[in-house]
């Protein structure tokens, strides 16, 4: 017996007592422990919270929100935007429970050269998705997003050309509101129109690769999240809740079903859904429905059945 | 339900046939043995421990012994307050210090046998070991063999790049 053929759960025992930085190496020292650490690492992080929230500060607050982004700094990461946005929502669970829950620049520090580090080469459409994955975390939790943050996205973003996310981060960047105002509704669409636009341009990426069932999905549940932090209440809510209802069986889609895409029957339930539930004027259908034709992919049956 | 017992000793039998003999309070350390007993009442035959050979079971009654009279943690007793600290009390060092075969047997014996601040003292030893410890560093003192290829090498090197203060 020995550290290499350590069970699992006794492996994961061992890391609750170690900093994050010893993690970091353990995942290091070949391919075995690093899929052991990658498995393990999600309850590690439980405890690890768990233990700093007990932990006596003079300043407790203050204390407690910077080890904690000390130790989401630290954490190995091989998928980073994916793990970086859970390390964040796991976080921000906490964090809320502070009294003074603001966040400090000096650790997002970090996050910045790690994405900086990440993303100069990135592999064109993942990265956009975890990219848009990691924005719609921030955009959630009220993050503040440091100057040089924003501008490395911007730069990021203008450099390859894609004006559905640079589009998309502009909107994120727009304080979310409380209701549900008329100019919100228009700034909505606008959003609707964004994403179902950047959902078709990835889906066009994905054809080509043939993953669109997957990443499609996983792309439009990101987007989905992103409209209900961006407006919260009922349209997001509504939205959200659209998503249940993807049986490619049920006999209202079967036609956009049988005539378009996976996803365009996705974007045709979701935009239905969101029309007949919270705005019902034939000027917000019409609107929509010009927008879906305009939309190369979907053809004039989506636009039709609106 | 069985009735209950007043034997002051039972017996352990080891995976390699031994029989030893411990008074009862002690063997009742293991969670495992106390449920055990406590459901058959009298047992006059040994107890296989199945998964523990004779110089592992010793080594755990030894520290059985040692840590008899210490308070049983409540079952509802918060986990956090055995993690909080690596610190392990000088008569646990010096028994745990041993090769490291013995020491993981002992974390796998611990296990086996439910006692859980024995693991908990296992674990925190190896933990000891490992903090402070550069990856070749750690391979070197665990014979972890490396088999990263050099450009993965220097691709993890790239994704851990960040982690370091500058």
């Amino acid at each position: 017996m020995s550290l290499a053929n350590l069970p699992l759960e006794l492996l994961g025992l061992v890391l609750e007592h170690l900093d994050s930085m010893s993690v970091l190496n353990l995942s290091q020292l070949n391919h075995e422990f690093k899929a052991r650490i990658i498995f393990l690492e999600p309850v590690y992080i439980k405890k690890r919270i768990s233990l700093l929230r007990n932990e006596k500060s003079p300043d407790r607050s203050t204390f407690q929100v910077d080890q904690l982004f000390t130790e989401c700094a630290t954490q190995p990461s091989t998928f980073l935007l994916e793990r970086l946005t859970q390390f964040l929502l796991r976080l921000t669970q906490v964090v809320k429970e502070f009294s003074n829950p603001s966040l400090h620049i000096p650790p997002l520090r970090k996050i910045v050269h790690k994405i900086r580090t990440t993303l100069k080469e990135p592999t064109p459409h993942i990265s956009h998705l975890k990219l848009v994955e990691f924005l719609t975390t921030l955009a959630q939790e009220n993050f503040h997003v440091p100057a040089e943050l924003n501008d490395h996205f911007n730069n990021l973003i203008v450099k390859e050309h894609d004006q559905h996310l640079l589009t998309m981060w502009t909107l994120l960047q727009t304080p979310i509101e409380e209701n549900l105002g008329a100019s919100l509704f228009d700034r909505g669409i606008h959003a609707v129109d964004e994403c179902f636009s950047y959902i078709i341009y990835l889906s066009n990426r994905f054809d080509e690769e043939q993953e669109e069932m997957y990443i499609g999905t996983d792309a439009i549940y990101t987007f989905a999240d992103m409209i209900v932090a961006m407006w919260g209440g009922e349209m997001g809510k509504v939205l959200s809740e659209s998503l249940t209802y993807l049986d490619p069986e049920h006999d209202d889609f079967v036609l956009v079903w049988q005539n378009t895409s996976y996803l365009a029957g996705l974007l045709t339930v979701m935009s239905a859904d969101l029309m007949l539930a919270v705005h019902k004027t034939r000027g917000d259908l019409e609107r929509i429905g010009r927008m879906l034709r305009n939309c190369p992919p979907l053809g004039t049956g989506v636009g039709g059945m609106l | 339900m069985a009735t209950p017992s007043t034997q002051a000793t039972v017996k352990l039998q080891s995976n390699d046939n031994v029989v030893i003999e411990v008074e009862r309070a002690i063997a009742e350390r293991s969670v495992l043995i106390k449920n055990m007993l406590e459901d058959c009442g009298e047992v006059t035959d040994a107890i296989p421990i199945s998964n523990v050979n004779e110089s592992i079971l010793r080594k755990v009654i030894e520290w059985c012994e040692h840590h008899k009279n210490d308070p049983v943690a409540a079952e509802n007793e918060n986990d956090d307050s055995r993690k909080k600290t690596t610190d392990i009390d000088e008569w646990d060092q010096k028994f745990m210090n041993v090769d490291q075969e013995m020491l993981f047997e002992i974390i796998l014996a611990a296990n086996f046998l439910d006692i859980k601040p024995l693991l908990d003292t296992g674990c925190k030893t190896v933990a000891n070991m490992i903090k402070g410890k550069s990856p070749e560093e750690i391979r070197k003192l665990f014979n972890i063999q490396n088999d990263f290829t050099p450009e993965e090498e220097e691709q993890i090197r790239r994704e851990n790049e960040w982690a370091e203060d500058r």
